[in-house]
């Protein structure tokens, strides 16, 4: 028997629901499973969703998952929200805070939320100063790390910097702001705040930086990666030509994407970063320019900054991926490719 | 169509005068005329609609045209009825039941708003049953087939309409208390409902809520979450909220 075909499927990650049509009739899927929905469940899907989108046509089999990655997302991203809500009492706003705050340790979660949360908030509408104190008397450092970049002067910088640089490129008004936009939609902006976060705090370890070749403009890279790694001394790995991705979503206070590959030997096992009491979400994007580190352009390098010291599995890993040692307070990259 | 729901109610009264129920038909009239329309929705549902701007602006919308494209091709999926009984505009409708005490549907989730007259007034209209029931009595499937005028109106007319269906049930034997469940009645499952429908063109905003009852147990740790968070989002807009699970 043949499986019948989608011909058109939507996810609304804050309802935790999907629609498709299969097999010329419409499917309503939410966590209890799937059911044919009513009228009103259609229209409330489309106009209290709050954000629906197209998921082309997957395989029936597929739609179950995808309605739980973006169900996770989302309720991650209302849980930060939540904790910033002064019309919900203080209970609730830990709990949800608490909640996020486990989502966060899977890396797409954490990529996700701090791609749409990491941008300025209307302080007249987020009650961020009783949040962040909330978030600190629960310990929870993932929590505090995106509130306190929000409250902070990190993405007034980050957005000046963009601005500056663009009008120095010869951008016009509309142009630059529309950069600017795209650098918030991209995630280079979330991820460069992360890396600007984490050089404030002294003990914090690790800069990882991945490159987004696609979305991310690379002079714009290569500016803030002088701007932040200036004293990093980082030497060629050897090339690699594809790349494979490790996740690692076992602490709470770290998230690490390993994108690696091919001529040695990937292990996909999740990595365990123990922070030994350093709290520090230290992954960060990066792609390398032709105006950084002396790489060449589109080459992307992953570079692990100083202070590895105190977390023996990056050590382990380092070892592995033949990062220098890491006890140093330099490291080289663990490999680069050509990015096309 | 205002001379056929005439000719429909004065049948009733005239029937209701015949069989001795009229003081019945007088209750029940006066209960209509004050009744509201409530819509039932799931808990996440609820949820959502009480996050305002503030939350809407981290989110990404779809274009106006393609998300109403995509949400045509559902409901065009989902059935002929809507189209059957709102044909060209079934999906511009939000359905709701007309209720004389604030209880909804319970089938259609655990929550029920009930929604303010003014909100709706203008662009509400009331049919004698819901719109399956409604296509099958009238066979709107079949080639040609049209619907026996004077059983929708607006909803000014709604307690016209509610006499005219609802007078043949009742009898000498019906007691004064049950009338509101006559009028809406939540079955088994949805196919044993009872209740009149009331289409309403448009989105329901949340401005337009009186207030919200939680008819239904939770069975979720998540959606009692989603209720805490609703209830109090509800509270700071102003708008009642309450928890008929316990008497």
């Amino acid at each position: 028997m043949t499986a019948a075909a989608i011909t058109q499927a939507h996810v609304s990650g804050p309802l935790g629901q999907a629609l498709a049509v299969i097999g010329g009739e419409t499917w309503l899927y939410e966590a209890a499973g799937r059911r044919r929905p009513s009228h009103n469940d259609i229209q409330f899907f489309f106009n209290r969703g709050l954000e629906v989108r197209p998921i082309g046509q997957p395989v029936v089999s597929d739609l179950e998952g995808i309605l739980d990655e973006e169900t996770r997302k989302f309720r991650a991203l209302h849980g930060v929200l939540y904790g910033l809500d002064a019309d919900l009492d203080d209970a609730t706003r830990s709990r949800e805070m608490r909640r996020a705050s486990g989502l966060l340790a899977d890396w797409a979660v954490a990529g996700f939320v701090a791609c749409r949360f990491l941008r300025p908030p209307d302080k007249a509408e987020w009650d961020i100063a009783r949040g962040l104190e909330l978030a600190r008397r629960a310990d929870l450092p993932l929590i505090v790390r995106l509130y306190a970049i929000v409250d902070g002067p990190i993405l007034g910088w980050v957005e000046d910097t963009i601005r500056e640089w663009a009008s120095k490129e010869g951008f016009g008004a509309a142009a630059r702001a529309e950069l600017v936009a795209q650098s918030y939609a991209n995630g280079l902006v979330a991820a460069t705040a992360n890396a600007i976060y984490d050089n404030d705090q002294p003990r914090t370890g690790t800069l990882l930086f991945e490159a987004d070749t696609t979305h991310w403009d690379s002079g714009l890279v290569g500016l803030f990666a002088k701007q932040l790694t200036g004293s990093m001394r980082i030497d060629a790995g050897p090339s690699f030509g594809n790349q494979d991705t490790v996740a690692d979503d076992r602490g709470m206070e770290i998230s690490v994407q390993f994108h690696m590959l091919p001529t040695v030997e990937v292990h996909e096992t999740p990595a365990k970063l123990n922070s030994q009491g350093q709290r520090a979400l230290s992954v960060l994007r990066w792609r390398t320019a032709d105006s950084f580190l002396g790489m060449e352009q589109q080459q992307v390098g992953w570079a692990i900054r100083s202070c590895l010291s105190g977390w023996p599995t990056t050590y382990r890993w380092s070892g592995r991926y033949g990062i220098a040692n890491p006890n140093r307070a330099s490291a080289r990259p663990t490999g680069w490719r050509n990015a096309r | 169509m205002h001379a056929d729901l005439d000719r429909n109610y004065t049948a009733a009264v005239a029937d209701a005068d015949a069989r001795g129920v009229r003081p019945l038909l007088d209750g029940l009239a006066t209960l209509l005329a004050s009744s509201s329309a409530v819509v039932a929705m799931p808990v996440n549902v609820l949820r959502a609609m009480t996050l305002g701007a503030a939350y809407r602006s981290y989110h990404r919308a779809l274009a106006d045209d393609v998300r109403g494209a995509a949400e045509e091709i559902y409901h065009r999926h989902r059935g002929v009825v809507d189209e059957a009984v709102h044909p060209g505009y079934s999906a511009d409708i939000t359905n709701a039941a007309i209720s004389v005490d604030g209880r909804g549907l319970n089938n259609y989730g655990e929550i029920t708003l009930r929604i303010g007259d003014v909100f709706i007034a203008d662009r509400a209209t009331v049919m004698r049953e819901n719109a399956f029931a409604f296509y099958e009595r009238y066979d709107l499937g079949r080639r040609d087939a049209q619907e026996v005028p004077g059983w929708r109106c607006v909803w000014q007319r709604r307690a016209d309409l509610g006499v005219a269906h609802l007078t043949p049930y009742l009898t000498s034997g019906t007691p004064v208390t049950t009338l509101p469940s006559l009028v809406l009645q939540s079955g088994t499952g949805r196919d044993d409902d009872r209740f009149m429908e009331v289409h309403i063109f448009g989105v329901v905003a949340l401005a337009a809520v009186e207030n919200v009852s939680l008819d239904r147990p939770l069975v979720t740790p998540d959606s009692q979450d989603e209720w805490n968070i609703a209830r109090q989002k509800l509270a700071a807009q102003g708008i009642p909220a309450r928890d008929r699970r316990v008497p």
